[in-house]
């Protein structure tokens, strides 16, 4: 590795992958860290090594990925995988553990696309073992072949889970049901941006699909589900939930819940990049222009770390912000850039029709978002409940992070990333400050742990 | 709660988990090993000592942190499994290695 | 808004000011251009300490371990409060020497919290200490805190006794009119015939 390129790219997936290779097609060196083994990140995972029998499993979507990945192995980029980043400046100095070796690097220009992660959403019981998110679930499939041996409820709300039934059913997995918590008001909630997503119908034809092979199936499906809670003392035993105003309640020793994901920002946040609440998809995200510009010169975000638009959008925004650096850097005119990135901000354009109707129909009511039950554990690493955050708000700690220091909730290993979400959302519920006035936890580096011997063992010459 | 796809695994490796001696396909995490292996929780939380399991498998949750080869704090869902490797539960903060 | 005393700063020291005051019938208003805590009183090591101050200081932090060992008196909680000792090490005989001029100087100000321990004392209470070391001096009631715990106990009970804080409300100008001090906040100005800066880091440039 070297102690500076022109172009640093963190993370391998869809946006990074496309990025470096445009970036390297047009003359820069560039140099992609990624924190896995392999190429790919989240959505495209395993892609080099998955057989073929389990790739075709997946769908047709996952093969998109096969492209990227080859274009990687084809350019001139400096790929540096096991990479892991745990410090970034508005110098663009990057602290890095590169198969556990420490190193500071620098760069002219520095794109981050750590893409997204599921929300995670408190409910009762969700701390016990063979309770785990949707994606884990789909990571097991993609990356090992591992799928549930004893049968598996789906619950939640949001695309992923439509998607990992369809692709259990046809692994031959017992599905046990499938719990829908979309409320029924969200259908008239997305009904005015309906017209628009039709624009991006393959979208919505590819949902109705895997919604009629599961039906076909004779998957349990159930709509409209609420107050679901996992039971069981050691580890889960069953799920418990209501729908049309009965209790239900089916065995299982796995529970794969979903619950619509959001941009992973501990690394943008900790380098002191802007970011702005965005109240349709119930996140926050890094300020940032159409071609990945934050509010940090120098450094881009790009994928859905910036912002969730999906796989397809990620490649067109990493090749925009490509070509935006290599312009940045001199190499090419704005208006070479410009033409250059046609296609794909047209493309961008045509995949971004979706979204409005995604995200209203898939919007998560305000009530589960605030974990109405006093007993459920918000912060899993400190094991704070949320009735003790609504106590720690009702005797005047307003904010998420006055919250924090009364209760440690975000001090734990995962440095708030579990938890923050519903943390500002009890906090707001509770007659704290709203979520865009009372912000996210402060977050500084490390962003992911090293030991002090690692620190120390850095070269003094490289930090200066 | 979890089984293998049938598919023949070219390599395969054996890795100690709680003690007893696992052949589990090369490549795989040491967190979907453990899964396969059936020992239920991988760790106990600090604060209350409950019982924990991987939950995000992506390296955001921090819930598979396990004793890998002596060193504690090791996210499984991070770790590739190699020969040799013993992989133990980590009860409560974890310990420094010596 | 008007009030017999303005505190500026929402710290330790700005509330404990305003207890005390409000013990006494004053009415105080505590103004903090964050939240409570927001700065050093809320991130700090929670030392309670006794050990090594300055001559100037010494019956100041004599008189303040006498508070926090009956902290709950003064307060509704107990702010987690430890009082294991704290000790200066002495690694050689010219550090011992130095260590028994202090002890000799605090003595003969008439206080008796610090007290030389030798070698074997030393290392049953510091059995993992580089084994070199000479003696220490101790101060047996010195211990520590949670610092932000406190703080919100300190803003919890001058509350209870009437003490009205405002977060947000940095102050931006103070001037004085007659016999009065007038402090220039986002949230409104407020008036008392004194004012208290406890300000902290902030205390010189908020004027």
């Amino acid at each position: 590795m070297k102690n500076h390129y022109s172009l640093v790219i963190i993370g391998a997936g869809p946006a990074g992958l496309a990025a470096a290779v445009v970036a390297a097609e047009q003359g820069l060196d560039v140099a992609l860290l990624d924190e896995q083994g392999a190429p790919g990140g989240q959505i495209y995972r395993a892609m080099e090594s998955i057989p073929a029998g389990r790739a075709e499993l997946l769908g047709a979507e996952y093969q998109r990925g096969r492209k990227l990945v080859s274009a990687l192995r084809d350019s001139a980029v400096d790929y540096f995988p096991n990479t892991q980043v745990w410090s970034l400046n508005r110098k663009r100095e990057i602290g890095l553990l590169c198969d556990n070796t420490p190193a500071m690097i620098t760069a002219d220009q520095v794109l981050l696309a750590s893409g997204a992660m599921e929300r995670p959403l408190p409910f009762p019981g969700w701390t016990l073992p063979g309770v785990m998110n949707a994606g884990a679930g789909q990571i097991l499939f993609k990356a090992h072949g591992i799928i549930p041996a004893d049968g598996v409820v789906l619950a939640g709300s949001g695309p992923l889970l439509l998607l990992l039934a369809w692709q259990y059913q046809h692994a031959g997995v017992n599905i046990k049901a499938v719990l829908d918590l979309t409320p029924m008001r969200n259908h008239l909630r997305a009904l005015p941006h309906l017209p628009r997503a039709l624009l991006a119908g393959h979208y919505l034809m590819k949902g109705m699909a895997y919604k009629k092979d599961l039906k076909q199936a004779g998957i349990c499906t159930l709509h409209n589900v609420a107050e679901l809670q996992a039971n069981g003392k050691e580890q889960i035993e069953s799920i418990s939930f209501t729908h049309r105003g009965k209790k239900q309640t089916i065995e299982t020793d796995l529970l794969l819940v979903h619950f619509g994901v959001i941009p992973h920002t501990q690394l943008a946040r900790a380098a002191g990049c802007q970011h702005d609440w965005d109240s349709s998809q119930q996140c926050w995200s890094p300020q940032r222009d159409e071609w990945g510009n934050s509010s940090i010169d120098g450094i881009q975000i790009a994928g859905d770390g910036a912002g969730i638009g999906g796989a397809r959008t990620a490649e067109h925004a990493g090749r925009l912000a490509a070509l935006q650096a290599v312009n940045t850097l001199g190499l090419i005119e704005g208006w070479e850039r410009d033409l250059l990135a046609r296609e794909d901000r047209k493309w961008m354009r045509e995949e971004l029709h979706i979204r409005p109707f995604l995200d209203a129909f898939f919007h998560i009511p305000g009530k589960l978002l605030s974990v109405p039950d006093d007993g459920t554990i918000v912060c899993r690493c400190e094991e704070v409940t949320a009735g003790e955050i609504r106590t720690a708000v009702a005797n005047g700690h307003k904010d998420s992070n006055q919250v924090k220091f009364l209760t440690r909730c975000g001090m734990g290993p995962c440095q708030g990333r579990q938890c923050a979400d519903a943390v500002e959302n009890i906090v707001a519920a509770a007659g704290g400050e709203s979520i865009a006035r009372g912000g996210h936890y402060r977050g500084r580096p490390p962003v992911t742990p090293l030991t002090l011997g690692q620190l120390a063992s850095l070269d003094p010459g490289e930090t200066e | 709660m979890f089984k293998r796809l049938d598919e023949n695994p070219e390599k395969l490796v054996t890795v100690t988990i709680e003690g007893q001696p696992i052949a589990v396909p090369a490549g795989e995490t040491v967190a979907a090993a453990v899964l396969i292996s059936g020992i239920g929780h991988t760790r106990t939380a600090p604060v209350s000592d409950t019982p924990r399991a991987p939950f995000c498998l992506m390296g955001v949750c921090y819930e598979c942190l396990m004793v890998i080869n002596g060193q504690a704090n090791q996210r499984a869902c991070r770790e590739v499994v190699e020969e040799g490797m013993t992989i133990e539960r980590q009860y409560g903060p974890g310990e420094l290695a010596r | 808004m008007k009030a017999d005393i303005l505190i500026v700063g929402g710290g330790l020291m700005g509330f404990s000011t305003a207890l005390q005051l409000a013990k006494r019938g004053k009415r105080c208003i505590v103004l903090d251009k964050e939240s409570p805590g927001r700065h050093a009183s809320g991130v700090n090591a929670g030392g309670l300490r006794q050990l090594n101050r300055h001559p100037a200081e010494v019956p100041l932090s004599v008189a303040a371990a006498e508070m926090w060992h009956n902290i709950e008196s003064l307060l509704d909680g107990d702010c987690d409060t430890h009082f294991p000792g704290q000790i200066r090490i002495a690694e050689n005989a010219e550090d011992m020497q130095l260590l028994e001029e202090r002890a000799a100087m605090v003595h003969a100000l008439g206080f008796e919290h610090e007290e030389i321990i030798g070698q074997q004392e030393l290392y049953q209470l510091l059995p993992a200490l580089v084994p070199h070391c000479k003696g220490g001096l101790i101060c047996r009631n010195d211990g520590y805190g949670r610092p932000f715990h406190a703080l919100d106990a300190f803003r919890r009970k001058a509350c209870s006794l009437g003490v009205e804080y405002l977060s947000s409300a940095r102050v931006d100008a103070i001037e004085r009119k007659g016999n009065e001090w007038r402090a220039s906040t986002p949230k409104g100005t407020f008036r008392a015939p004194v004012l208290v800066n406890c300000a902290g880091a902030w205390a010189v440039s908020g004027g």
